[in-house]
Formats: structure tokens, sequence, C-alpha cells
């Protein structure tokens, strides 16, 4: 430990001290714009530490951490994301007189959980960031607590996550016994190695440990059939919370999952089949559901469990170009659905409840017609219609799927994405085609808050911009796996 | 002529809905003049590229205008637009009906009018940029992209069942075209595999030669978005109910354009590229054209909606379009593409009668209707012309196109042929019957007998262009055939390869394939 890796460390523990600034701030009474303006600047030094780490890229700061172009890239999407809900957040607990220093805090400690499973190249590190995601959720989730619903989801993702931390443990602990290494690279590779052919009984170890690691993150990443949990606590946790374990805790576990899969991924693919039948699963069980739904907070639920689907889809087809699709993808879907839940924030910030019926989208087009039209953005780039960026993360994980000559699963993800389509229009009838007599005449504000307005106008030109002119965010993507998958 | 007007031919409409947007906020009926404006601009630069173009015949890897710029270097995907004869006479088409659309929208739209003009003119973006494109990727964005505003200009601005029709035209349209997609890359990938190179480009994907039974299925995947664009008759359910519940402006798109990209499609894309695929499957395709053609006839002939019945002629007509290109005998796919113009302009303008009749009875059941012609003389006239000239009287467009289709296909399948020329007479009965029901017989005692005027200014307007169009078409055949007869000439005998001479190739093409080394799959 020198002072360059310090430098390189940065990213991670500006979040951190900024959090604890902010709990001291609060705890002499700094008014709610300071404990703001600290949030926010505590989350946009870490961003710019980030430049910082690329010129230092790859290092290995301690046996824990390692600072790529991988880690680096999820770095920047990850906390982008949590900057955009730190502003979001505002106006919501403002709305609820809930304005404490005790939830910025918690963003940024989640943050630092999120930043340091981007950056792990240890099951420890994994596990200890995850677990500082996963406790700042839990408080996060039952922020309003005098909310039954709040309460409720917090309780059920603490017992659900909890088993998850269990089954995680266990595959770790299995597959230390099958590789005698905790060190994630190294593991993975030689876990891939003994899945390919390995004396029978350390393979079998190795078997156990990926399946138990792969349910673990099944939790995490609600795929079917461990996604129970996931439109119940959507549903009930405070709007902000409910993007914060849509986008970032998503991305989070997705950048941990493919450093473990990488080796399998790019060598032999031998759990190419498990990750097919998952992908296929939770693609249908995802969009036959949301067909269901009534309350637009559970239909993004199963909409992002669909498409964490269609992001198996690129696992199972492999290579790096399934990784490269596997990074694009995310990125799309961190913008996308922070866009969607953001709107979702933005209106529940108006009234006492949280906008999660449709009727309170009713007539949007004509009440709100910027809100409607960002609202109609990200539902297509959902639905994976051009010109957004959907279009291109779904094109991508189609071009490897069949380019590696998996058919099933392709036409699996065009059938899906095509029933995927009718809960989307519905949001968008609702919004915009209505009849004039039954719009709620509820007071709507002028305009949303001017922070929020920018964080929802970023997200909109990312998403228009990355579906007209892909290629840099390709590149950037490529780049990134490479670091991880070679090639 | 610069090779850029391809790209101002998609982006004027375009900035012109979004300039119409916003100024509606301030006044609305600005937000027609820059519509019109817009439409106008598009329309005349159609007509520009037509007087710089039309003469020269061009071959199709040299056409004689085109613009590619890298786009998506990652996957060989470029920015590559092109116009060559074929191209040209539905840009021109396109352009043309972009006004008559808005022109028609003059009166009708009374809520949100910025937002429909955006629609509007967005459609008419998408549809250019879908003649237009020689890239396969592009061609599916653009192909894609019109889908979303015509959903909002059914859902609405549409009639009271807008909501389910508009659904359901995107269900449709959208999920065959998941399917296209899906092929699209296969046909890339198989390309790729073939030659080593990445590329989605139109001309280099045509000489791909594939296993039989990989193009089959890949052709089918093609078939079915195209099939249910045109629509072909198993496939056409959707189109009924969107063309009667769309504004006037949304159902002369749909009729005009929207049925025509699938047509146009067939030809440009999937038959050329899948030969032994297309040639193996042509009987059954054929006969589902013949089907369509009878069924829609038939099934027009029951409808008491004047829309309705419109729409289901529409079906039948385009088993014309089908059977030729199921034939692909160059008399016959000539005539294809005259049936499409003839239709484009006929249909277009019933539509557009439909929607004046609408407005003066808010009716569009026939039995509230009838006797229009002691009332409505000017009107009427209009309508019996452009009745006479859909189901095919000589002189007009559609007799060219009608004739050319059965000619051609006679040499391949002379009993489908005979059919199909007695399913031509049930089509005239129906529209004759749209004729007698509305326009002649005595006056329905529920109809509002206030005081009716008949058409003006810009209705006329509208009318007597289409109609001069129409008569046009049918006496001087000869510049559209010609215009279109190199391209189809080359397609039919599949002669279209890039001059591995032409210097302006070379580079690009070390460039992808040094791109696409270490990408090629295990």
């Amino acid at each position: 430990m020198n002072t360059t890796d310090l430098l390189g460390l940065s990213p991670l523990i500006i979040p951190a001290l900024a959090g604890i600034l902010v709990m001291l701030a609060g705890a002499f009474r700094a008014r709610p714009a300071v404990l703001h303006a600290l949030t926010i600047g505590g989350i946009g030094l870490a961003l710019l530490s980030i430049p910082l780490g690329r010129s230092l890229a790859p290092r290995d700061l301690t046996p824990l951490l390692r600072l790529d172009a991988y880690a680096l890239l999820f770095l920047s999407l990850l906390y982008a994301t949590l900057g955009i809900l730190a502003i979001l957040a505002r106006p919501y607990l403002q709305a609820r007189r809930r304005q404490g220093e005790a939830f910025p805090a918690l963003l940024l400690f989640a943050g630092t959980g999120m930043g340091v499973m981007a950056c792990s190249n240890h099951f420890a590190s994994f596990f200890l960031g995850l677990e500082t995601l996963t406790v700042a959720l839990y408080v996060l989730l039952g922020y309003l607590r005098d909310d039954r619903r709040s309460l409720e989801a917090a309780v059920k993702y603490l017992i659900l996550a909890a088993l998850a931390s269990g089954f995680l443990l266990f595959g770790i602990a299995l597959v230390y016994a099958a590789t005698g290494t905790l060190v994630l690279d190294a593991a993975a590779r030689a876990a891939a190695a003994l899945l390919q052919e390995g004396p029978a009984a350390e393979a079998s170890w190795a078997v156990a440990g990926m399946l138990m690691l792969m349910v673990g993150f099944g939790f995490k990443l609600a795929l079917v059939p461990f996604h129970m949990w996931s439109p119940d606590v959507y549903q009930g946790a405070p709007a902000p919370v409910t993007a914060l374990i849509a986008t970032g805790s998503k991305g989070a576990v997705v950048a941990v999952l493919l450093r473990v899969l990488a080796p399998d991924i790019a060598g032999a693919g031998r759990l190419a089949p498990l990750l097919a039948g998952l992908a296929i699963v939770t693609m249908f069980a995802g969009n036959l559901l949301a067909l269901l739904q009534t309350d637009v907070k559970r239909l993004l639920a199963y909409s992002s469990i669909a498409h964490i689907g269609y992001v198996f889809v690129a696992l199972a087809a492999g290579g790096a170009g399934g990784g490269r699709a596997v990074v694009f993808y995310m990125l799309i879907y961190l913008a996308t659905t922070l866009g969607a839940f953001g709107i979702v924030s933005v209106l529940s910030a108006e009234g006492d409840a949280d906008a999660d019926d449709l009727g309170a989208y009713r007539g949007l087009g004509r009440r709100r017609p910027a809100l409607a039209a960002t609202m109609t953005v990200m539902l297509l780039s959902l639905a994976g219609v051009p010109p957004t960026g959907g279009f291109l993360a779904k094109f991508a994980v189609l071009d490897v799927a069949i380019g590696a000559g998996r058919w099933t699963l392709a036409l699996a993800m065009v059938i899906a994405s095509g029933i995927g389509l009718y809960y989307y229009l519905r949001v968008l009838v609702v919004m915009y085609m209505g009849d004039e007599e039954g719009i709620p005449t509820m007071p709507s504000p002028a305009a949303a808050p001017l922070g929020s307005s920018l964080a929802l106008g970023v997200l909109v030109v990312a998403v228009l911009a990355i579906g007209l002119y892909p290629e840099p965010w390709l590149r950037a993507a490529g780049a990134a796996v490479s670091a991880v998958l070679g090639g | 002529m610069p090779d850029a007007t391809l790209t101002a031919l998609i982006l004027t409409p375009l900035a012109g809905g979004f300039a119409a947007w916003l100024a509606a906020r301030q006044r609305a009926a600005a937000a027609r003049w820059i519509a019109l404006a817009a439409a106008l601009a598009t329309f005349g630069l159609a007509l520009l590229t037509w007087a710089a173009v039309g003469a020269e015949a061009a071959s199709i890897a040299a056409p004689v205008l085109q613009q590619r710029l890298p786009w998506i270097p990652r996957y060989g995907i470029e920015y590559h637009l092109a116009l060559d004869g074929l191209s040209l006479l539905f840009v021109v088409l396109t352009g043309l009906l972009g006004c008559i659309a808005v022109l028609m929208s003059w009166r009708e739209i009374e809520r949100s009018e910025g937002l429909h003009y955006l629609c509007l003119l967005a459609t008419v973006a998408g549809i250019m940029g879908v003649f237009l494109a020689f890239d396969l990727f592009l061609f599916y964005f653009f192909w894609e992209l019109m889908l979303v505003p015509m959903y909002f200009l059914i859902g609405v601005w549409g009639h009271e069942g807008r909501v389910r029709a508009a659904i359901k035209f995107v269900i449709f349209t959208m999920i065959s075209g998941l399917f296209l997609l899906a092929s699209i890359i296969g046909l890339y990938w198989a390309h790729a595999r073939a030659t080593g190179q990445l590329t989605t480009d139109y001309v280099e994907l045509l000489g791909t030669s594939l296993p039989p039974e990989v193009g089959g299925w890949l052709f089918v995947g093609f078939l079915v978005a195209f099939a249910v664009k045109l629509p072909v008759f198993p496939l056409h359910s959707w189109l009924p109910d969107a063309h009667t519940q769309a504004p006037t402006a949304g159902s002369i798109l749909l009729a005009g354009l929207l049925l025509k990209t699938g047509g146009y499609a067939l030809i440009r894309f999937a038959v050329p590229l899948f030969p032994e695929a297309a040639a193996s499957l042509s009987g059954p395709i054929a006969v589902v054209g013949v089907i369509g053609i009878i069924y829609g006839a038939v099934l027009a002939y029951g409808q008491t909606d004047m829309k309705r019945l419109i729409a289901y002629t529409s079906v039948s007509h385009m088993g014309f379009v089908v059977l030729g290109v199921a034939s692909w005998q160059l008399v016959a796919v000539q005539g294809a593409v005259l049936q499409m113009l003839a239709h484009g302009l006929a249909t277009g303008a019933l539509f557009a009668i439909a929607g004046m009749v609408d407005a003066r009875f808010h009716s569009r059941e026939l039995a509230a209707l009838g006797g229009l012609w002691a009332r409505l003389p000017r009107l009427s006239g209009f309508a019996l012309l452009f009745i006479l000239a859909s189901v095919g009287v000589p002189g007009m467009g559609n007799f060219i196109g009608e004739l050319l289709t059965l000619l051609g296909a006679w040499a391949v399948t002379p009993a489908l042929v005979a059919v199909a020329a007695g399913g031509l007479v049930a089509g005239t009965v129906a529209m004759l019957r749209l004729m007698q029901r509305a326009f002649h017989g005595t006056a329905a005692a529920t109809r509002p007998l206030a005081d009716i005027a008949d058409i003006g200014g810009r209705e006329i307007l509208v009318l007597a262009a289409l109609a001069a169009l129409v008569i046009a078409l049918g006496m001087f055949p000869q510049p559209a055939l010609r215009s279109a007869e190199p391209a189809l000439e080359q397609l039919v005998a599949r002669e279209v390869v890039y001059d591995p001479a032409d210097p302006q190739l070379d580079p690009r093409r070390t460039r992808l394939t040094a791109a696409a080394g270490p990408e090629l799959p295990r």
C-alpha cells in the first residue's frame, strides 16, 4: 500500500468519507440543502476521481481490489446512477417531510458498497461490498417508517437477502474447497477448469459451489424462480429506493457475476445450458406476469426481471462478444430503468402516496407533456424500438446469440420481447389515448423541480444518443470486457 | 444533385414535424402551415430528384445518388442510402401523399394538433427511410421507426375503437418485425462465415450463397414481416381495424404508403436475397396471393362501414402484388410496382373521400348515407372516378398494373391467373356496391338534412391532383415503367454485384475484414 494505491482507491474512499461527513453535518443540524450539496458533491468528486484511476489501470490495489477498465466502467455507471438518484430523491423526501441526514448518508454507503463490488477481485471484498450495499438497502427500504408497505418491503428484503447471502457464502466455501483460492479470477479459472475436466470429487465440489453461487446471484438479480420477492419489494419501497434496487444493485451484482463466469464463458461454456435455461424461464415469466399488472412499479419490476433474462441470453451465448453484449446491455438498462423509475419518483413527489397505480398516469400526455414524452422514450427503449438505446441493446444480444448459433435462445427472446410489447404499449395508451373525462384532476404543479428535470433530460439524451450513435459505447464496453475476458 | 439530398428527404419532414410541434404551443394554425410547408418541401425535393435522376438508367450497385458513411463499424453497419429508379417512384409517391395527408388533417384534427403533425411527418420520414435504405440494419431501423408515430396517429386521433386497433397494429407489425431482425442477423452471420467479412450492406449480401435449409428459414423470417405489412391473406387481420379506426390522414398513409413498404421490401430484399428459397416457395406464395384477391373482395362486399369496405379491397388489390412477386417475371413485377403506385393514389383518394363524408355526416355507415350525388355532386363525381380507377377500368393506373401482373404471371401459373382474373369481378362488385349505396339511391331517412356544403377548394385540390395522377399513370405509364425497369431487370436477372475495381469500395473492405478477424465465432 502506497500513495499511488491510495489515489487509486479514491473512487471508493470518497463516497464513504462523504457519507460520514453527511452524518456529522446532520449531527450539527445542518440544513437539508447543505446535506444535499454534500451528497451531490461527494458523488461528483467520486466520479471525477475515476479518470485518475484510469491512468493507473490495470492495477491490483491490495489483493482484494482490482482497478481495471472493467471496474472503472462499472464505477462510472454506478456512481452516475447514484448521483441521479440522489437528485430525484430530494423532492420526494421533501414532500414527505423526511429530509434527515440518514437517507443521503445511507445512499452514499450503498454507493460505496456498489463501488467495492465493481472493483472486487476477491470473494471477501465482494461479500463485504455486497453486505455494505444490502444493509444500507434494508434501512432505505423501510425509510418511510409510518408506511406499512415500506416496512413490509424492508422485512421481505431482509429475509430474502439473508437467505441469498447464505447461499453465496456456502457457494464461496465450496468453490474455495474445490480450488483452494478466494481470489476471484483465479478461483473462477480453476473452477472452470474443474468443470471441464477435473478429478471427479473436486469437480463435484466446484459444480455444487457454482450452483450455490448462481442461486445467490439469482436472488439478487430476481431471476426466475428466485424472483418472488421483487414485485412486492418494488411496490412497497419508496420510489427512489425502488429505482436503486432495480438499477445500481443489479448493476453491481452483474459486474461481479461476469467476473465469476468469465473463464467459463470465454472457454468451454459448461454452464451455458444452465444460463440458457434461466434466461428462457426468466424472459417468459417476467414478460407474461407483467401483462397482468395494473401497478406501474410492479409492472416495471416484472419488466426488469425480463430484462435480466435478456442479459442471460448474452451470457449463455458466451465468448468475448457475449461479455460485451452483457456490459452494453447493462449500460442501457441502467439509463432506461433509471429514467422510468425517475418518472415514477417525480410523480410520487407531487402527492402523498407513491404514483404507482396506472390511473395516476391517465392523460399524462395532455397534463404533463414533457414527463409523458420522457416516459415514452424510456418505455420504447425498454420495448427495444429504434431510435432508442434499448433497440441497440436487443440487437447486440440477438447478434451474439445468433452468431453463436443459439437459434432457440434467439427465437425465445424474439417471442418473449414480442409479448413484452403489449404492457409497454398499455402504459402509452393510458398516458395518451384515454378519454377526456377520465383524467384525474390532481393538483399538478407547472413543472417538475429543476434538478429532477435536468437529471431526466440527461437520461433521455443518453438513451437517444446511444440509439443513434452507439459506436463509442460499444467500444467502451468492448474495452472493459477485454480486461476481464481477454481477447 | 448532391448525394446529401437523400438525407434531406428524410430530415425535412422530421424537422418540419418538430417545428410544427413547437409552434403549436403558440398557435395551432402555425403548426398546420409549418407542416404543410415541410410536406411540400419534401415533395418538391422528391420531384427535383426525379428531374435530375429520372432519365438516367443506372445499375443498383452504382446508383445515381448514394450516400455512405460509417455508422457502427464494429458490426460493419453503414449509413447507406441510395436511390435507383425503383426507389425513386416510391419516394415521389411518399412526398405526394405526405402533402395530401397534411391537407386532409387541416380541419379534422381538433386536439393536440402539434403532436399530430409531428407524428404524421415522422411517419413520412420513416417511410422515406425505408425506401432509401441500402443497408439492412438501416432498413430495419426505419422499418420500426415508422411504426411508433403511426401507432400514435391511430391511437390518439382515431375513431371510437382506436386503442384496440392501434395495439393490434403494433403487435402484428412489431412481432413480425422481430422475426425480420432475427433473419437479418442470421443472414449477416451466414455471409460473415462464407466470406470472413462482417457487413449488413444490401449489395454485398445479395450474392450470399446459403445452404438451402438456412436460406429457407431466413427467407420465411423476411416473408412474415413483409407479408404482415402488405398484407398477405392470413396475416391481414390488423388491417381492417387500423384503416377503419385511423384518422383520415392515418388511413391515407397506411393504405397509400405503409402497405407499399411491404411490397417494395419483397421486391427489393426478400426475393433477391434468397432467390432459391423464394423460387421453391413461389407456388404457395402465389396461392395465398390469389386467395387474398378473392377473400378481400368477398369480405369487402359484406361491409357496411365505408372505410372498412375500402380497407378490404386493399387486401384484394395487394393480392395482385403478391402474385406478381411470386411469379418473378419482369413484366409481372413491373405490374406489381405499377399496381402499388396506382393503388396508393386511388385508395388514398378513396380514404380522403371517406374522411370528407365523415366530416359532413359524422357517419361512415352505408345505411346512414345514400343519395349523396344529388346533394354533393362534386364529391360524388370524384368518388365515381376513383372507384372506377380502383376496379381497374382502362385509362387509369390500376388497369395497367393488374394487366401487366396477370400477363407476366401467365407464363408461370396460368391457372392461378385465371382465378385471379375472376377475383377482379368480385372486387368490382364490392366497389360498385359502395358507389350505389352511398352515392346513388335515395337519401336515408336518418340523415341530418341541415345545409351540408359540397367540397371546397382545399378538398378539390387534393382530389383533382390525385385524379390527374391516376389518369396520367393510366395513359402514360411509360415514364414510371422506364424508371423502375433497370433496377427490376437486374433484380430479376440476379445481376447485382459491386464492381471489384471500384476504388470507392476497397479501403472499406479491408478495414472491415481486419475488424472482423477476431470476431468470427468458434
